[in-house]
């Protein structure tokens, strides 16, 4: 079949990232029927460092216990990697998820944050919320079952595991998932009727060429969006307002968005519906959780957090409504970076290049307090104070406020590829 | 299944797999995540439809880096982890070899650079591209060919932005 987007495909795969990459060690399949199940706590390695799989357990749970009464151990125990907010720091933001970015030539600059003299040098306090899944997973997946009118019976997803249960009912083009870890998320599907309905293929082995168009004219209007979204929302666990409702709209599909609200503020966990361009519901999603509070903590200033942005330890997940605020400054953000950036370049004395990354001085002229998201090591999500420290390049870094102590940050030395080599030695026996 | 069965399946798989994460995760992970994608496979060896061993790898590796992404490095959004699994080469990752390809790249859903990395670099027929973002054929060549009308618009509006720049 004549391919038009042949052309396409090879231009694609000569920008293949891993088309360098080294196989593996064959040992890497060659172990997997000898290992014990369940030997990763979290899916961590590093969490095995220090502790066994259990003591790590064990001890977490201490600290919970301990710090209701004595106050004298972190609440809180970071997992390794820890939340990552979308940064100020040019590099890390165009990074995306992927950290080999940092040798990108052209597009590394190091960012160096000071705080003005008006941000506010006063301490204060905070709640810290733990968000608990309520209920089981079975009558969960039920329930969203019910109400989306799927039938069939619950099953285990394939890549469920002990750290990250996942089940699903339904058919693959029509179903409802649930992953009961974190927030216990869940997910509703209903791919195939709408995208098929305007579908003109011959041959379903080989697909032709098909010419889509958005039909805008199918959409439901923004106020049955928004009626929607409200019946779906308040069934499945989230009791809120219609005023409380975000919309988006385009040619090609319509949706509409909620926050999960703790303490009158916006959080980082959002309900959402969509529809695609015939006007089905093709998605929906929400959460199992429970906020439950953990007790008032001390905060540092907003001029004493700004170096804590240095330092991706710190750095919560704030409301998606900040996100959606700053999002056009972002990409012009972006523009300007890529236009600024020169790295000098200079060879090391083993003739390898090295670049140099370019200083970008920022000034974080103010703050707003705000609650933010983050995980711990043992996968459970928190809600803890933090600030949005808004800096004169028009972009923002989301910081933890909590004083030291509160939480238990992972160590540095802890993802250092030293250690993880440690991990790679063959298991005993 | 012995495990020298087992051995003589996946290992002539293990080429394949190293890439599909490598263009995925740092390299850091990639010999953590492909352990963990075998172990699975050993545990699930008995459901896993014979001549689908590459997809269902696949299928479940999405997962395993969704995950990985989730807890570790969630510097997107939160929100982005209330979708699907989507575990798509990033567009800078892209751009180290082509940088016009990968700003195109960038403005694609995840979703969309999903499957294009799965018909360009995987190499994967509509029917294996299926069963590895769950959903029926016909399905996933419709957005497939989508995806790809996307990104070459993308291309296009790219190429005349240079050309009015040049000019």
């Amino acid at each position: 079949m004549n391919d038009k987007f042949e052309e396409l495909r090879i231009r694609i795969q000569a920008a293949d990232p891993a088309q360098n990459t080294s196989e593996l060690n064959q040992t890497v399949v060659a172990k997997a029927p000898l290992t014990q199940k369940a030997k990763r706590l979290w899916g961590f390695k590093t969490t095995r460092l220090g502790l066994g799989g259990a003591s790590a357990v064990a001890v977490t749970a201490l600290a919970l216990t301990i710090s209701a009464t004595l106050g004298a151990q972190p609440l809180i125990q970071m997992a390794v990697g820890g939340p990552e907010s979308l940064s100020s720091s040019d590099s890390k933001m165009m990074a995306g998820s992927d950290e080999k970015i940092g040798i990108w030539p052209g597009y590394w600059v190091q960012n160096e944050y000071s705080p003005s003299v008006d941000l506010s040098t006063e301490q204060g306090s905070g709640n810290v919320y733990q968000l608990v899944m309520v209920g089981n997973p079975s009558q969960r997946l039920q329930q969203i079952a019910n109400i989306f009118g799927i039938e069939g019976s619950i099953k285990e997803d394939e890549w469920s595991s002990k750290e990250y249960p996942s089940y699903s009912i339904g058919t693959p083009n029509r179903q409802v998932s649930l992953s009961w870890n974190g927030t216990g998320s869940w997910y509703f599907s209903n791919w195939a009727e709408s995208e098929l309905r305007s579908e003109t293929r011959e041959d379903a082995s080989e697909m032709v060429e098909v010419d889509f168009k958005p039909t805008p004219e199918l959409l439901p209007s923004e106020g049955e969006v928004i009626a929607k979204a409200l019946e779906i929302f308040n069934e499945t666990g989230l009791p809120i307002a219609e005023s409380e409702i975000r919309t988006y709209r385009d040619d090609w599909g319509t949706g509409a968005f909620a926050s999960f609200k703790v303490a009158g503020q916006d959080t980082a966990i959002e309900w959402s519906i969509g529809y695609d361009s015939t006007g089905e519901l093709t998605y929906a999603s929400g959460h199992s959780v429970a906020a439950i509070e953990r007790g008032d903590f001390k905060t540092i200033s907003a001029f004493d957090s700004v170096e804590r942005i240095a330092d991706g330890r710190w750095w919560g997940n704030p409301a998606n409504s900040v996100w959606e605020q700053y999002s056009s400054d972002a990409s012009m953000l972006k523009a300007d970076s890529q236009i600024q950036v020169d790295p000098e370049m200079s060879i090391s004395p083993e003739g390898e290049e090295q670049f140099v990354p370019e200083i970008q001085k920022l000034v974080i002229e103010r703050s707003t307090a705000t609650m933010l998201m983050i995980y711990d090591k043992r996968g459970s999500a928190w809600l803890v104070p933090g600030y949005l420290l808004h800096n004169d390049k028009g972009w923002f870094d989301a910081v933890i406020s909590l004083e030291e102590g509160v939480i238990e940050l992972y160590k540095p030395e802890e993802i250092s590829p030293e250690n993880l080599r440690i991990e790679e030695e063959p298991a005993q026996g | 299944m012995t495990p020298e069965h087992f051995n003589a399946i996946y290992r002539a798989e293990l080429g394949s797999i190293t890439r599909f994460i490598a263009r995925r995760v740092p390299d850091t992970e990639v010999e953590d995540l492909a352990g963990d994608l075998f172990e699975v496979a050993w545990q699930k060896r008995d459901s896993i439809p014979e001549g689908f061993e590459i997809p269902w790898l696949y299928k479940s590796a999405r997962y395993l880096i969704s995950n990985s992404r989730r807890k570790s490095v969630n510097r997107k959004r939160i929100f982005d982890s209330l979708r699907p699994p989507t575990s798509a080469p990033s567009a800078e990752s892209i751009a180290l070899a082509d940088m016009e390809l990968g700003a195109s790249w960038g403005k694609l859903k995840p979703q969309e650079q999903e499957i294009i990395a799965l018909w360009a670099f995987e190499g994967l027929s509509n029917k294996e591209i299926s069963i590895v973002i769950e959903t029926s054929e016909n399905a996933a060549a419709i957005r497939l060919t989508r995806a790809k009308a996307s990104l070459k618009n993308f291309l296009d509006l790219e190429n005349q932005s240079e050309l009015r720049t040049s000019n």
